[in-house]
């Protein structure tokens, strides 16, 4: 009997000793929305994850991503990697998938638009609210530029897309209304944003900022609907009204530099310093910088460092082209075609001698004063030609800008030289070249924008006036008014090397005048036969090195499929294609012209 | 006197001999130490080994003795004429001469003594004494043995059980005994069954012995019971585990690979210390969320406990493993065990038997194997300046380092590299400007390495209990040189048994192991990788002798330390009750916890510039800590009951089980250590520590059923059942139920079957059909629950105005109707014995649906901006057949035996959201595996050919000769991708296949006298292998020549590649850049063929004969060497190991193990 009472007490005791509650099992280390959008707080963390995204402000960290280096990786005219560019020689295939319009290429505008769904559930003030709503605007602003610059006609989404979203198996819409909504989201985001002017820097976006991008995205878009439509280019807008934007741009440029007049912010930095061309693009820190709208720190403490300026030594892989170079106008503000100080390209020392003093301070030469580490206490005196890999110069016209004299920076990973993303020069640029556009420019303008710039380096002598400009027999655009081709000159030089030029001849649809037919050179070569002090492997390297004709380097001379310049696809190549399996998933997109 | 003997009797009955059990004990370890320190002494007992093959009846002693020093050479002195008078009967097959001597003298006082050859007798009443104190309570037990028909069996083993007394029968199959009544009889002959007889007060016994057994009445063990085979209805293997023992690796799953059929066990880590194996049964089911297809791992249940971790499983502990494979015979676990069951069953006592003591030893040498080799330095550099000449990038080598590398090699220049020259630059030149002729394989790994095993097992029993205690270490050294990397594990098991009362038993099962992995920490688990990107012109050593700086073996070899240790426990009560005859309650609570730490330092190493300054590597240094706790808690309570009547047969089981996983972990890190040699946390000072922690909780409920019933052994049905609940669903469709049915037909236990049973002996026909649930496919505890992504500021890279701050983005998308997938089997098999079962043949056919399996959704427009969630929308269906033949005889006196396993499978996509029908991604009708790509024509030979062929401009814009023609295979002028889709898929088809198709094993063995041989060959008899060229990394160990400068390896294999002189080259014209991608399109002309047959395992073994082994008191001593990976046949490119050819090639190589051991028991 014993052994059934034992049984079933125990068979009793097991079965009821289980409590109902044993299958529910909540997170115990996640959060979901129920818990969170409470406080102001919330919406600051949330907004943070934008300045890490990568699909918004990349975070240029390996080795050949910095600023200095983009042109040449795009392949400009101005900027020369040591291997020519695929796209610009009409090389670029279609992909399937990928190719920058991937679900997690779109990610970052879904991450916008959640907490642009999210956010009013905060309860708080509005003036505590909208700085991070306009910070969300500004980026999803960002966003888009950049996909404009790609893909051009686009989908818009303003609230986060469900599966079910119309927009999700809509028509692109065209460039322009994209550009529309572009700028209203500046609108709001100029507005909510709080301004620097008078407070410290924070490391968030401001209002600065936001006017600086509107200013640029209006101006590309004018500038592009202008330039294709005037070239009747495949990629000419309907109903195009360029105009409206540069007017914008105008506007938004001129807003700042309203501000800079009444506040004293933003301005130029190291106005009247010497060498402040050169130094304004090495510092790590920019916190109390006038000029620089925004821009990224870096710090070996908290071990967020960057590569990109490992190679500066040696030319990281790049070289500025014969056409850039002789781009530069003389001390007396005429092009070196007409100015009798013009010394000639025989050596490094005579190119830059009598210029602008901006081209003695982008590139390197041997003078005793083009510091190469300031720990040795040694100077430039050739071109890094014998670097093998892809690190050395191409064109033997080193890139000094942005080169620091600091030898952490070589170190691998080490690296905290700060990352410029928007600086007052590019908004007294804009301003002149809408106006320009406009052909409201005023000689005043002039001097506020493209004088204010030249003064800064010291050329006093050579300003810029309406009235009296000197003729160029090598304008780049012969075809546009004078005042236009010194405008874009001056773009040119100040922003040289800053990522700004294929965007630039993009805009003003000038591949064919600057990239189809034609094989940058480089610096003239005999200069350094038997120089003194060379090494036997930067001569061996040397006689390597392939010239045409006149004796200039000739980089891609030796490729067979550049024999005859540069084959971009004018018809195609502005923009990128949409990968084809996205053309399956939805049958209203369609494919970008040529592709 | 009549007495017959059988010469495997064993006793030790000389007077003379009787040392202490202490004398015993040190000459037993005396031996034992004697055996380590010299593994391989040949033994010869050729003074003792003297054996005696008799047959005579009634004969007198004197005779025997005659015959006796005839065939042996020994004589024998003896004056007592009574003794030569003495008649006996005996037969004994080449018996050891003490044997024989102590058969004829038993019963005399006399006993004898062996002086060299001569053989001394001597009168000693004591011991008669003795033995007739023994004898008083024996009785004279005789009888006659013979088989089914009738016809007497000789030769059989008579023995009383639990002691050593034992005969054999004569030719009439008769024999005489003495035993006590309470004793039992154990009758026993090599093709017969084992039978075992109560001797009550019988002294005459009538034995009748079935024919031998066939594999079809063991006893498998299946979820919550055992089942004899012959029984079954589902598709379940069984293999012993004394066929993985003494097997030169570390963990189950490499001793299981192509042990039981369709178990489908690969590497998780190639041939790395410790490396755990990835188990599927029966081959692919659904996809995971990122759309790779899924190998689900099935359920391990560890002595009844499902979710216990095998690979820390000592192999020596094992009793026996079944695979439960179809769903009518899983059901029962329900939906934990959608993808099969593996139950391992560990080893138990004997109650009253005595303790036997069994220690295992392997003793192993190790040598990579498969490793690619490098091209030569001069070879490597030109053929890279060449793809870069193809591709019109700058050349990598100058002509100044081409001509260092020469002189390097021509021996004209002893350094590997020299400094730069240039001005300031106080660096070594590395890479592309250095000259050394390395082949980082050799560099890396080492030629030769030593490991070893040892296994310690203890069991017996009183009367009213069992043990066994298990302990095992094992030292398992990697092949990494210039460093060091090791596993050590030991284990501890104890099994006991007790029985309260006669209907109340309490179990008590605890296991432990501790497993250590102990590696460089800087490049620990990338210089597999880094190999495979190194130049062999890279040096290793500096001419200042440090080492060169991007080598990275300064990281290698001085960079620190990580130490893993896992321990895991493993403790079972369990309480066991007969309530009635036929009834059993069992209840068991088991604690199942894993306990991991990792400890890794990376320490700062430097290396000398030339100029002696140093430059430090690996800064900041830094040390990680981290502990993880897994818990898991098991109840289970069940009750069986079986009766039988009449020849209906019935079995019914009932129970409950609930099981809950409770997950913790803490991670801690921090750079900046006060010393670079003291790894503690404490001890570091970085601003910015990282600490992270996790917890999840994941319950089960379940409550089961079975029923069996069985007619006369003829018809068999069984009913499978459990209701499942989880908590990773809400409660609304939280719970499920998953039923099984299988039914048999036993065709052989049939009346009209008798005409054919002398040769088809067993035949049985299967049938089953069940459902079983799978929450698995996702490893989410709560796939209901959209999180928010959150991030610390230590792992932030944006620094604001006051530093990094924290962040946190939006949820996944997750869908709410997510349920359970349901996976449904059905399989009909066969079973058979043939040819007096020498023969066995077990057949299974399956069909394994998931049709509303979790998978991505649709393939949404990119504009979506996230993964679409998962959500019950895509199917599978996986069929294919499982085969494995047994074969076991005997000629003259070789035993031997075959057993082959084979097995096939293959999946089809029944339902998948891809209603455009993309062929990048999953399609409906699609068979895994299936690869899409181009048809290769040729190489373009002339400008002329690439003018005229169909254009190909859309791969790339420019062709010259050297690189592939592709077939225009839709003949529109252009070679194409369509729209990607099945059916515009332009100039693309199915090239290949990957799946491995007919897996197979084959274990051959054999058995001469006292040596043993076995032979272990298993492999793959159909696959395709291609290799990706997706991205730099992949295809490596393939393309040599990726494209990127630093992620290639040229082999030798790429010899053989296109050039002007060589057109019929295996490899295309090679580019330096992103053009290599025209050439390395998947197409016909790369699809290698990954099937091999590699000789896993061979294994020879020698046993002592006994007389050696009664000197020092051992019941077996077996000494055996034994080969793992012997080789390998393969048309697979060789820088590749088949085993692994789906991936890249990149992984720790495999290894050959030579390796010496001994088996030992006492």
């Amino acid at each position: 009997m014993k052994r059934y009472i034992c049984t079933w007490v125990s068979l009793f005791v097991l079965l009821t000793s289980c409590n109902d509650d044993f299958l529910e099992r909540s997170p115990l280390v996640d959060i979901s929305d129920s818990d969170y959008w409470t406080t102001v707080n919330d919406l600051r963390l949330y907004v943070n994850n934008f300045y890490n995204d990568d699909g918004l402000l990349p975070s240029r960290r390996a080795w050949g991503t910095g600023p200095y280096t983009i042109d040449a990786g795009e392949g400009s005219d101005t900027n020369v990697p040591t291997n020519y560019n695929r796209r610009m020689n009409g090389e670029a295939t279609l992909p399937s998938s990928g190719g920058g319009w991937s679900a997690s290429d779109w990610a970052p505008l879904r991450n916008i638009n959640y907490f642009m769904d999210h956010y009013p559930q905060v309860q708080a003030t509005s003036d505590e609210v909208l700085p991070y709503v306009g910070e969300a605007l500004f980026f999803r602003a960002v966003f888009y530029y950049d996909k404009l610059r790609k893909f051009g006609d686009l989908p818009w989404a303003s609230t986060t897309v469900a599966t079910n979203s119309n927009v999700l198996f809509a028509e692109r819409l065209p460039r322009n209304q994209v550009v529309d909504s572009i700028l209203l989201d500046l609108d709001h985001a100029i507005t909510y944003l709080p301004a620097r002017a008078g407070g410290s820097w924070s490391g968030r976006i401001t209002k600065e900022a936001a006017l600086a991008l509107q200013a640029r995205v209006a101006l590309y878009e004018g500038t592009w609907e202008k330039y294709h439509a005037l070239k009747n280019t495949a990629f000419k807008v309907a109903n195009a009204d360029g105009e409206k934007f540069m007017e914008k741009a105008a506007a938004a440029a001129g807003e700042l530099m309203h501000m800079a007049e009444t506040n004293g912010y933003p301005g130029l930095d190291n106005v009247g310093v010497e060498n402040g061309y050169w130094l304004l693009f090495n510092q790590k820190d920019y916190a109390a910088s006038k000029e620089v709208l925004f821009w990224r720190k870096y710090s070996a403490a908290d071990r967020v460092t960057h590569t990109w300026t490992r190679y500066s030594i040696n030319g990281s892989g790049m070289g500025l082209s014969k056409d850039m170079v002789d781009s530069y106008l003389c001390i007396d503000g005429k092009p070196i075609s007409a100015s009798s100080y013009y010394m000639g390209d025989r050596t490094l020392q005579d190119v830059v001698k009598n210029r602008d003093p901006r081209l003695n301070q982008t590139i390197h030469v041997d003078d005793n004063k083009h510091v190469k580490w300031y720990a040795t206490g040694e100077f430039f005196t050739t071109p890094a030609f014998e670097i093998n890999g892809a690190n050395n110069t191409s064109t033997g016209y080193q890139i000094y800008k942005g080169h620091t004299g600091d030898f952490a920076e070589f170190n691998a990973s080490q690296s905290t030289q700060g990352y410029i993303h928007f600086r007052y020069a590019e908004v007294l640029l804009i301003y002149a070249e809408a106006k320009a556009e406009l052909g409201t420019l005023t000689q005043g303008d002039i001097d506020k924008t493209i004088n204010a710039l030249r003064q800064r380096v010291g050329m006093t002598g050579g300003l810029l006036q309406l009235a009296n400009i000197t003729p160029d027999p090598h304008w780049e655009f012969p075809t546009l008014s004078p005042i236009l081709n010194e405008i874009r000159r001056e773009r040119k030089i100040e922003l040289a090397a800053e990522w700004y030029r294929v965007d630039d001849l993009f805009r003003w649809a000038a591949a064919d005048e600057q990239i189809v037919g034609k094989r940058p050179l480089g610096a003239y070569k005999k200069q350094w036969d038997n120089y003194p002090g060379a090494t036997p492997q930067f001569l061996k390297a040397l006689a390597a090195l392939p010239v045409n004709a006149d004796g200039y380097i000739d980089p891609f001379q030796i490729y067979s499929a550049m024999s005859n310049g540069y084959q971009f696809n004018l018809g195609r190549d502005y923009l990128l294609p949409i990968p084809t399996n996205e053309l399956t998933l939805n049958p209203k997109l369609k494919q970008n012209p040529g592709w | 006197m009549k007495l017959a003997f059988h010469a495997t009797a064993i006793a030790s009955k000389r007077p003379f001999l009787k040392q202490s059990t202490q004398l015993k004990f040190i000459m037993r370890f005396q031996f034992f130490v004697g055996l380590l320190l010299a593994m391989f002494i040949q033994v010869s007992g050729s003074t003792f080994a003297q054996n005696v093959s008799l047959k005579v009846n009634n004969m007198p002693l004197g005779q025997v003795f005659k015959l006796v020093e005839h065939q042996t050479g020994y004589v024998f002195l003896y004056d007592d004429v009574r003794l030569k008078k003495q008649k006996v009967s005996l037969s004994v097959q080449n018996a050891p001469i003490d044997q024989v001597l102590e058969t004829c003298l038993e019963g005399l006082p006399v006993t004898y003594k062996i002086v060299e050859q001569n053989v001394l007798f001597k009168h000693d009443e004591d011991k008669l004494r003795l033995q007739k104190a023994v004898l008083k309570q024996q009785t004279r037990v005789s009888g006659t043995v013979s088989d089914s028909l009738g016809n007497p069996l000789s030769g059989v083993n008579v023995a009383v059980k639990g002691t050593v007394r034992g005969v054999v029968t004569d030719q009439q199959g008769q024999f005489q005994i003495m035993a006590s009544p309470n004793e039992e009889l154990v009758f026993s002959l090599l093709g017969y069954q084992k039978q075992e007889v109560a001797l009550a007060e019988n002294n005459h016994l009538d034995v009748v012995l079935k024919l031998a057994l066939s594999d079809l009445d063991e006893v498998v063990v299946v979820g919550y019971g055992t089942q004899k085979k012959i029984n079954l209805t589902g598709a379940v293997s069984q293999i012993d585990g004394k066929k993985l023992e003494n097997r030169a690796v570390t963990n189950m799953g490499q001793a299981l690979q192509g042990a039981v059929s369709n178990l489908n066990i690969t590497s998780t880590n190639g041939g790395a210390p410790g490396a755990n194996s990835a188990f599927n049964v029966r081959g692919y089911t659904g996809f995971s969320s990122s759309g790779a297809a899924l190998s689900q791992s099935p359920l391990f249940v560890v002595d009844g406990i499902p979710g216990v971790d095998i690979n820390t499983i000592n192999i020596n502990d094992v009793e026996s493993i079944s695979v439960l494979k179809d769903a009518a015979s899983a059901a029962i676990y329900g939906s934990s065990a959608p993808y099969g069951v593996i139950i391992v069953t560990t080893k138990q006592g004997n109650m009253g038997e005595k303790p036997t003591i069994t220690y295992n030893n392997n003793i192993m040498l190790s040598q990579p194997i498969n490793l690619p080799k490098y091209m030569r330095s001069i070879d490597f550099a030109n053929l890279y300046n060449e793809a870069a000449d193809n591709a019109g990038t700058s050349r990598p080598f100058s002509d100044d380092a081409l001509q260092r590398i020469q002189d390097y090699l021509d021996g004209k220049m002893t350094t590997e590299t020299i400094a730069n020259p240039a001005p300031a630059t106080d660096a070594w030149f590395e890479w592309g400007n250095a000259n050394a002729n390395n082949d980082w394989f050799d560099i890396l790994y080492r030629d030769v390495q030593l490991s070893h095993q040892h296994n310690l097992g203890v069991s017996g029993g009183t009367k009213t209990t069992k043990y066994y205690v298990g302990l095992g270490y094992n030292k398992q050294n990697g092949m990494y040189d210039y460093t060091t990397d090791a596993y050590d594990r030991y284990n501890v098991r104890a099994n006991l048994s007790s029985a309260i009362t006669s209907w109340m038993s309490f179990n008590f099962r605890g296991a432990f192991s501790r497993g250590t992995i102990d590696s460089p920490t800087a490049e620990g688990n990338w210089m597999q990788v880094l190999a495979a990107r190194n130049w062999p012109t890279e040096p290793l050593y500096m001419p200042n002798g440090s080492f060169a700086a991007e080598s990275r073996m300064a990281g290698f070899v001085n960079g620190g330390r990580t130490k893993t240790t896992t321990d895991k426990a493993v403790i079972t009560g369990e309480l066991v009750v007969n309530p009635l005859p036929g009834w059993n309650i069992t209840a068991n609570y088991t604690y199942d916890g894993a306990y991991y730490e990792l400890a890794k330092h990376t320490k700062t190493v430097y290396v000398t510039r030339p100029s002696g300054a140093e430059q430090a590597l690996y800064t900041p240094n830094a040390f990680q800590r981290q502990h993880n706790k897994s818990q898991h808690y098991t109840v289970n309570l069940f009750s069986s009951y079986e009766k039988e009547w009449n020849g209906h047969s019935f079995r019914g089981l009932l129970g409950f089980t609930q099981e809950l996983y409770d997950n913790l972990s803490m991670n801690g890190l921090n750079y900046y250590l006060y010393s670079n040699d003291i790894p503690a946390l404490s001890l570091t000072y970085g601003a910015s520590p990282t600490l992270s922690d996790n917890a999840s909780q994941l319950a089960i409920r379940g409550g089961f059923g079975r029923i069996n019933y069985n007619y006369k052994g003829k018809y068999l049905v069984e009913f499978n059942g459990r209701y499942d609940g989880t908590s990773r669903f809400l409660t609304d469709r939280r719970f499920k139920f998953y039923p099984g049915v299988s039914a048999a037909w036993v065709l052989s236990n049939e009346s009209f079957w008798k005409p054919v049973e002398p040769i088809l002996n067993v035949f049985k026909f299967r049938a089953s059909y069940g459902k079983l649930g799978d929450q698995g496919f996702t490893s989410s505890y709560y796939p209901f629950y959209p999180s928010l992504n959150t991030v610390s500021p230590t792992s932030s890279n944006f620094l604001f105005g006051g530093g990094r701050e924290a962040y946190i983005s939006q949820p996944p998308l997750i869908d709410a109707s997510l349920t359970w997938v349901t996976v449904k089997t059905l399989d009909f098999g066969a079973d058979m014995a043939a040819l007096k079962n020498r023969l066995n043949i077990s057949f299974d056919w399956y069909k394994r649906t998931a049709d509303d399996f979790v998978g991505p959704a649709e393939a949404f427009p990119a504009l979506l901006g996230t993964s679409a969630p998962e959500v019950n929308n895509t199917g599978m269906v996986t069929k294919g057949i499982d085969l494995t033949v047994g074969w076991k005889d005997k000629i003259g006196q070789v035993q031997y035996g075959a057993d082959l396993v084979l097995s096939d499978y293959q999946s089809k996509v029944l339902r998948y959201p891809n209603p455009t029908g993309l062929n990048t991604t999953w399609y409906k009708g699609q068979k895994l595996g299936d690869v899409w790509g181009y048809e290769t024509v040729g190489f373009f030979g002339s400008d002329e050919e690439i003018a005229n062929a169909p254009k190909q401009d859309l791969l790339y814009s420019r062709w010259s000769v050297g690189d592939i023609r592709y077939a225009d295979l839709n003949g529109d002028g252009v070679i194409n991708w369509g729209s990607n889709t099945v059916e515009n898929p332009g100039d693309r088809r199915v090239i290949a296949n990957t799946t491995p198709r007919y897996a197979f094993g084959l274990n051959l063995n054999a058995a001469y006298k006292r040596f043993d041989l076995a032979v272990f060959l298993q492999g793959v008899g159909k696959r395709d292998a291609i290799f990706s060229n997706a991205n730099v990394w992949d295809g490596a160990y393939f393309w040599g020549i990726t494209g990127d400068l630093y992620t290639g390896m040229l082999t030798t294999e790429q010899y053989d590649r296109w050039t002007p002189e060589n057109p019929n080259g295996y490899y295309p014209k090679f580019y330096m850049g992103g053009e290599m991608r025209k050439n390395s399109q998947p197409q016909t002309r790369y699809v290698q063929s990954a099937a091999y047959l590699r000789i896993k395992n061979v294994q020879l073994g020698y046993s002592l004969p006994e007389n050696i082994l009664r000197a020092i008191d051992c019941q077996r001593l077996r000494f055996f060497v034994n080969i793992e990976n012997l080789t390998t046949f393969t048309k697979l490119l060789k820088t590749m190991d088949p085993e692994f050819s789906t991936t890249d090639g990149r992984v720790y190589p495999l290894q050959r193990v030579w390796a010496f051991g001994v088996n030992m028991t006492f």
